[in-house]
C-alpha cells in the first residue's frame, strides 16, 4: 500500500514536470522561422475547427447533416494541427484540438494520448476535455473510463443551453452501460477483409450484394472517378463499383460506368435480390440527396431514373432496399412529413403498373428520436436489418434486426447485432445475403488496405461447444459380473454302512446260541472286531462300514463254523441286512458252505482273502483231530460238464492240499469235485449261478 | 451301464451274502447313493472350476436318479458356466418341473434367458422367484437392472430398494439404483446413492466413477475430480482418465483435462473417445490445427464417431475451412448428432 503511494507521489510529480508549452518567441528564440511556419499551421487547422464548431452547435438543433460536416471538417483540420504539434509536442491547447479532432476521424481511438497529454498539460485546457476523455475512452471500449469522464464533464453543464448536452453525455453513459452488457456476450463472427481486388488505400463503403453473393456493388473515392473531381477537402467525387465473384473468389472491382456514374457523388443505396435493380443516391445539392433507379439490361444499366415525389423530397433521401420482389421499397429520409425525430425509415409499395404509391413510416417500434440509416430488407421478405442511433446502441449507429410478423401486422422489437460486429462507432450500412450466413459493410481496421474498407462479416451463429464422450459402467453387474447362481449344496450320502443283524441259533433246536462272531477284513486278513450274540434271544448285529470286503465267521463249540462274505464297495448304500444264522453241531453228514475261499477266476488258484477261512477250517480240524471231512468243489452249469468236474475237481484239492501244508493228515481230508451236478440254486440267474460257484465241506466221520 | 445297475439292485433285494468259489464282486449298491456321490463330486469340481469334469459327474448323478432335483440345477449351473445356455434353461425346467418352489432355479433360469437377451422371459422368472422366496435379494436386483436397461428407471428404482431392503450392504444395488436416478436426472439422489455403495464397497473403482460422473453431471465438478481420483488410485484405467479429464475440462483446468486424456491413451492407444476430447480441450485453447489432428485420429479408430466430425467440423470453421467444416457436420448429422445436422444447415 505504501509502496502504491509511493507511485501516486512519483507520478504526480512527473506530470508537475510535464510543462505546458506556448507558441510564442520567448520559447522559441532560436527558431522563429519554425514558430511562424508552426502558427500558420494552427491557424489553419483553427479555420477548419471553428466552422466545425459552429456546425456542431448547430447540429444539436439540426442534427445529422450538420454533424457529419462538421465531423468532415475536423477530420481535415488534422494534417494542419500535425505540422505545429512536430515543432512543439508540449501545447495543451494544440493536443487537445489535435485529440478531439481525432474524435472524427477514421482513427478515433489515437486521441487517446492526445487528450491525456492536455489534460497532463492542462486540466483547464478546454471545458470538453472531460466530454473529449469520455468519447475517446468509450470508443476504445473503456466503457467505465469512458462512463467517468462522462460525469464530470455533465457536472460542468448548466445554463440555459446545457439541456441537450445533458441529454447527450447521458445518452452516451447509457451506450457505455449498453456497451458493457454487449461486449459480456459477443457474439461469433468472423470480420474478414474481402481483399485487395475490392478495397484501396482509398475508402471503399457502401456494399450491395445480390441475394446469392455473386455480385456486389459499392462506392469508392478512387482515382479514376468520372471526371477526375475533387470536392472541397481534396477527396475524389463518389463512383460506384462491381465486382462479381469468379471462382469463389472476388474478381477485379470495375468502374460501373455510364450512365450510371457522373462527374458528381454518385453512391450505391440498394441492390434487388436478382441483382437486376440497382439504387443509387445521387445529391445534387438543392435536393439534399435522391434516390433513382437503374435496370440492367443485358449487358448494360440503364440511365437512373428518380424514383419520384412520393419518395424524393426536398429533404435528404438515401439507403434504400427492395423486398425480394422490388415491389416493395424500404428507405431512409429526412423528411419532415411524419417524421419522428432525425432520420427515419419509410416503407413504399409499386402498383401494378410500376408505380410507387405513398409512403409511410415504418413506425416507432423501429425509429427513433434519433437517426436511422441503412434500411436492408432480408430476402426473406421479414427480416429488416437497419442502424440506429437509438435503441440499444453501444454508440453512434448500431446494426438492429426486427423480424415482421405478417399476422399482426408488426415489427419485433429490435435487437442489437452485438459485438464485436456493433462497435462504439458508427456501424452502418450493412447488407446479408440471403443464407444469412454472411454480411458486409464498411468498417476502418487495423488489417485495411488504407480509409473505410468493405468488409465481410461470416455469422458463427452460437457457440458450438466441443461435444465429449465418457462412459460410464452404470450397472453394476455388467461393470463387474459376480457370479449369482449358488450351486445347491452337497447331499450326506447316507450308504456308507451296512448292518448285518440277526439271531444266531442251533440249527436242530432252533434256541437261541451264543455264538462269537469275527469280524474280518478279508483283504488285510485280520480280524476287525468280535462280537457276541445274545445268549438268551441270539440276537446280533454288526456293522460293517463300506469300501471293505467282509469275512464273517460265526464260532461256538461244539459246532461247525458259519461263514459269510460281504463285499462292501465305498459307494454302497446304507442297508440292513438281516441273516439269522443256523449254527450246526458237529456231526455227520453236516455240510457247510465256506464263503469266505476265493479262486482266481477259472483257475484253482487261492486268493490271498482266502487265508483267513482257511486257517479257520485248519483250527476246526486241529481242534477236532479224529474228524474227517469232504472238501468238495461246485460249479455253475456254464461252460461243459467234463471242464466243470475237472475245475471243480481241481479246486477241491487246492484246498486240500493247503491242509495238509498246514499239517492237517492227509486220511482225514477227501477232496471232491461235483462240476454242476449238485446245485443249491437255480442256474438261470446271475446270483444263482454264483451260489452253486462254492466250496463246502462235508463232515465224513468224527 | 443300466444292466449291471439293475443287478445289483435284484442282488440286493434277494441274495444279501454272496459266496463264491469263483471271485464275483458284486456291488451291493444304491444307486441313489451313487448318484449323491456323483452329484457332491460334481460340486467339488465345479468349485474348482473344472466345468467339465463337473458336468461329466452331473451327468453320470442324473443318469442314475432321474428325479435328483438339486443334481439337474446344478447341471444347469454347470452348463451355464460353460456357456451352454440353451443347456442350462433346460435342465431349469427339469429342476422346476420337479420343484415347483425351487426359487434358484427359477432366478438361475432368469440368469440364463437374460444371457440370451430374452429379457420378459427373464423378468418373469425373477418375478417367480421373488414370489416364492420375498427375500430373493438378487432377484429383486437383476430385475431391476433388466427395468433399467429398458429404460424402466422409475420401475427398477422399486426393485434396487427391495434389494437394499432385504440387503442393507448391497453395494450393487446401491450403484444401480444411483444409475436409474441419475438417468432421471435426479442428480443429488444418484450422488447419495453411489457415495452408500462406494461405503458397501470402497474397492470397486467403477463405483467411484459413477460417483465422479454424477457429481460432474450435477456440476460439482471438483467433488467429480476428486471421486475420479479415487478411481485412479483402485485402477487407473483408461476409463477414469477420460472422466476425470473431462471433469477438468468442465472446470477450466484445460492443461489437466489434456494431461489426463492423455494418460488414458497411454493406456489404451485406441481410445477413440480420448482423441476426440483432447480434441475439444484443444478446441477450447484455440488450437484448432491440434483439435483437428487429434479429431482425425479419433476417426481413424472410429469412422462412425459422429461427435469427432462434429468437433473436427467446428474446428475447421475456425481455420475458415467452411467447406471442410460443412462436409464434416453433414457427417456428424448422418451419424445421428443433431448438432451435426443443425450446423449443416447453415451450410450453403
Amino acid at each position: 500500500m505504501k509502496k502504491i503511494y509511493f507511485l501516486l507521489l512519483f507520478t504526480g510529480l512527473q506530470q508537475l514536470s510535464a510543462q505546458n508549452v506556448e507558441f510564442t518567441k520567448d520559447n522559441f528564440k532560436a527558431n522563429k522561422e519554425g514558430l511562424r511556419n508552426a502558427l500558420k499551421s494552427i491557424d489553419e487547422g483553427d479555420q477548419l475547427f471553428k466552422q466545425a464548431d459552429e456546425m456542431m452547435e448547430l447540429s444539436f438543433k439540426e442534427g445529422y447533416r450538420m454533424f457529419n460536416n462538421a465531423a468532415s471538417m475536423y477530420k481535415h483540420a488534422i494534417p494542419s494541427y500535425m505540422i505545429a504539434q512536430s515543432f512543439n509536442p508540449s501545447n495543451a491547447v494544440l493536443n487537445f484540438k489535435i485529440g478531439w479532432c481525432m474524435l472524427f476521424s477514421n482513427t478515433k481511438t489515437k486521441a487517446i494520448p492526445y487528450l491525456e497529454k492536455a489534460y497532463s498539460l492542462n486540466s483547464a485546457v478546454d471545458p470538453r476535455i472531460h466530454y473529449a476523455l469520455g468519447r475517446a475512452y468509450h470508443l476504445n471500449l473503456e466503457w467505465d473510463k469512458g462512463i467517468k469522464e462522462y460525469n464530470i464533464y455533465k457536472q460542468t453543464l448548466v445554463g440555459k443551453d446545457a439541456a441537450p448536452k445533458i441529454e447527450d453525455v447521458a445518452k452516451k453513459i447509457s451506450e457505455c452501460n449498453n456497451g458493457i452488457e454487449l461486449v459480456k456476450k459477443p457474439v461469433r463472427v468472423f470480420i474478414d477483409n474481402v481483399g485487395f481486388s475490392i478495397n484501396s488505400q482509398l475508402p471503399e463503403y457502401g456494399p450491395v450484394i445480390s441475394a446469392d453473393e455473386s455480385m456486389m456493388i459499392f462506392t469508392s473515392r478512387r482515382e479514376n472517378t468520372t471526371g477526375g473531381g475533387r470536392d472541397m477537402f481534396n477527396e475524389f467525387f463518389e463512383d460506384i463499383y462491381v465486382t462479381t465473384k469468379i471462382g469463389g473468389k472476388w474478381g477485379p472491382a470495375k468502374n460501373i460506368g455510364t450512365p450510371i456514374n457522373t462527374e458528381g457523388h454518385d453512391a450505391t443505396s440498394g441492390l434487388s435480390a436478382d441483382g437486376q435493380k440497382l439504387l443509387i443516391y445521387i445529391d445534387k445539392g438543392k435536393d439534399k440527396g435522391d434516390l433513382y433507379e437503374c435496370v440492367l439490361k443485358g449487358e448494360l444499366w440503364s440511365k437512373p431514373e428518380n424514383l419520384g415525389k412520393t419518395i424524393n423530397t426536398n429533404e435528404h433521401e438515401s439507403s434504400a432496399a427492395y423486398t425480394f420482389d422490388a415491389n416493395t421499397l424500404y428507405f431512409v429520409s429526412d423528411k419532415q412529413e411524419d417524421n419522428l425525430g432525425d432520420r427515419d425509415i419509410y416503407v413504399c409499395t409499386r402498383d401494378a403498373k410500376g408505380k410507387w404509391g405513398k409512403a409511410t413510416n415504418i413506425g416507432m417500434t423501429i425509429n427513433t428520436k434519433y437517426g436511422e440509416e441503412g434500411a436492408f430488407i432480408h430476402p426473406d421478405g421479414k427480416t429488416l436489418y437497419f442502424s440506429s442511433q437509438g435503441h440499444k446502441s453501444m454508440g453512434g449507429f448500431d446494426i438492429f434486426k426486427c423480424v415482421y410478423d405478417d399476422k399482426t401486422k408488426t415489427w419485433s422489437r429490435p435487437e442489437n447485432l452485438g459485438y464485436p460486429v456493433n462497435t462504439p462507432d458508427d456501424d452502418v450500412f450493412f447488407v446479408l445475403s440471403a443464407s444469412g450466413r454472411h454480411g458486409y459493410y464498411a468498417s476502418v481496421r487495423s488489417d485495411g488496405y488504407g480509409e473505410k474498407d468493405i468488409y465481410m462479416i461470416t455469422f458463427l451463429g452460437a457457440e458450438k461447444p466441443p461435444a465429449l464422450s465418457t462412459e460410464d459402467n452404470l450397472l453394476a453387474s455388467l461393470a463387474a459380473p459376480v457370479k449369482e447362481n449358488v450351486m445347491a449344496p452337497m447331499v450326506e450320502v447316507k450308504a456308507s454302512l451296512t448292518i448285518l443283524k440277526g439271531t444266531v441259533v442251533d440249527a436242530l433246536t432252533k434256541k437261541p446260541l451264543e455264538s462269537t462272531i469275527d469280524l474280518i477284513d478279508n483283504q488285510r486278513n485280520e480280524i476287525v472286531a468280535t462280537f457276541t450274540s445274545n445268549a438268551t434271544s441270539g440276537k446280533y448285529l454288526v456293522s460293517l462300514p463300506a469300501g471293505k470286503n467282509y469275512g464273517i465267521a460265526v464260532k461256538k463249540d461244539g459246532y461247525l463254523f458259519h461263514s459269510e462274505n460281504f463285499d462292501i464297495p465305498a459307494s454302497a448304500a446304507y442297508q440292513e441286512v438281516v441273516k439269522d444264522i443256523e449254527l450246526k453241531n458237529v456231526k455227520v453228514g453236516t455240510k457247510i458252505v465256506l464263503k469266505n475261499i476265493f479262486f482266481d477266476f477259472d483257475r484253482a488258484t487261492l486268493r490271498p482273502e482266502s487265508t483267513n477261512e482257511l486257517e479257520r477250517l485248519t483250527k476246526l480240524l486241529n481242534d477236532l483231530p479224529t474228524m474227517k471231512i469232504e472238501i468238495s468243489g461246485h460249479t455253475d452249469s456254464k461252460g461243459s460238464d467234463e471242464y466243470n468236474l475237472k475245475l471243480s475237481q481241481s479246486r477241491a484239492q487246492t484246498v486240500v492240499d493247503y491242509l495238509i501244508a498246514k499239517g492237517i493228515g492227509k486220511d482225514r481230508l477227501k477232496a471232491a469235485g461235483y462240476g454242476e451236478t449238485k446245485p443249491i440254486d437255480t442256474n438261470d440267474t446271475d446270483e444263482g449261478r454264483q451260489n452253486n460257484r462254492r466250496t463246502e465241506f462235508e463232515i465224513l466221520s468224527k | 451301464m443300466k444292466k449291471t445297475v439293475l443287478t445289483a439292485i435284484t442282488a440286493i433285494l434277494l441274495q444279501p451274502v454272496f459266496s463264491q468259489t469263483d471271485t464275483v464282486k458284486v456291488k451291493i449298491n444304491d444307486p441313489n447313493a451313487e448318484a449323491q456321490k456323483y452329484y457332491n463330486s460334481g460340486i467339488n469340481n465345479f468349485s474348482n472350476k473344472n466345468f467339465n469334469g463337473a458336468l461329466g459327474d452331473f451327468n453320470q448323478a442324473i443318469t442314475l436318479m432321474p428325479d435328483f432335483e438339486k443334481a439337474w440345477y446344478n447341471r444347469g449351473l454347470t452348463k451355464f458356466e460353460l456357456m451352454d445356455m440353451r443347456g442350462a434353461i433346460e435342465d431349469y425346467n427339469k429342476s422346476i418341473s420337479l420343484n415347483a418352489s425351487a426359487d434358484n432355479s427359477y432366478f438361475s433360469r432368469g440368469q440364463a434367458k437374460a444371457a440370451l437377451g430374452e429379457k420378459p422371459a427373464a423378468m418373469e422368472d425373477y418375478s417367480k422367484a421373488i414370489m416364492i422366496n420375498p427375500s430373493h435379494a438378487q432377484a429383486y436386483y437383476y430385475r431391476g437392472g433388466l427395468k433399467f436397461e429398458s429404460g424402466e428407471y422409475k420401475a427398477s428404482i422399486e426393485d434396487f430398494d427391495n434389494a437394499i431392503r432385504i440387503k442393507p450392504d448391497y453395494a450393487y444395488a446401491y450403484n444401480d439404483r444411483g444409475s436409474a436416478k441419475r438417468q432421471l436426472e435426479d442428480y443429488k439422489g444418484a450422488i447419495d446413492d453411489y457415495s452408500k455403495a462406494v461405503v458397501a464397497n470402497p474397492n470397486l473403482a467403477f463405483l467411484q466413477v459413477n460417483l465422479g460422473s454424477a457429481r460432474r453431471k450435477n456440476g460439482d465438478f471438483k467433488g467429480a475430480i476428486l471421486a475420479y481420483d479415487q478411481a485412479i488410485l483402485l485402477k487407473p484405467d483408461h476409463i477414469s482418465y477420460n472422466n476425470r479429464g473431462s471433469a477438468k475440462f468442465d472446470a477450466g483446468d484445460l492443461k489437466g483435462a489434456i494431461d489426463d486424456f492423455g494418460m488414458a491413451i497411454r493406456i489404451k492407444s485406441d481410445y477413440a473417445f480420448a482423441y476426440n476430447n483432447r480434441a475439444a480441450a484443444k478446441m477450447k485453447q484455440k488450437d484448432y490445427k491440434g483439435c483437428i489432428d487429434d479429431c482425425t485420429q479419433a476417426i481413424s479408430l472410429n469412422d462412425k464417431y459422429g461427435f469427432a466430425y462434429l468437433n473436427r467440423g467446428s474446428a475447421k470453421e475456425m481455420l475458415r475451412d467452411f467447406d471442410g467444416a460443412c462436409s464434416d457436420w453433414k457427417k456428424a448429422g448422418e451419424l445421428g448428432v443433431g448438432a451435426g445436422k443443425s450446423y449443416h444447415q447453415d451450410c450453403k
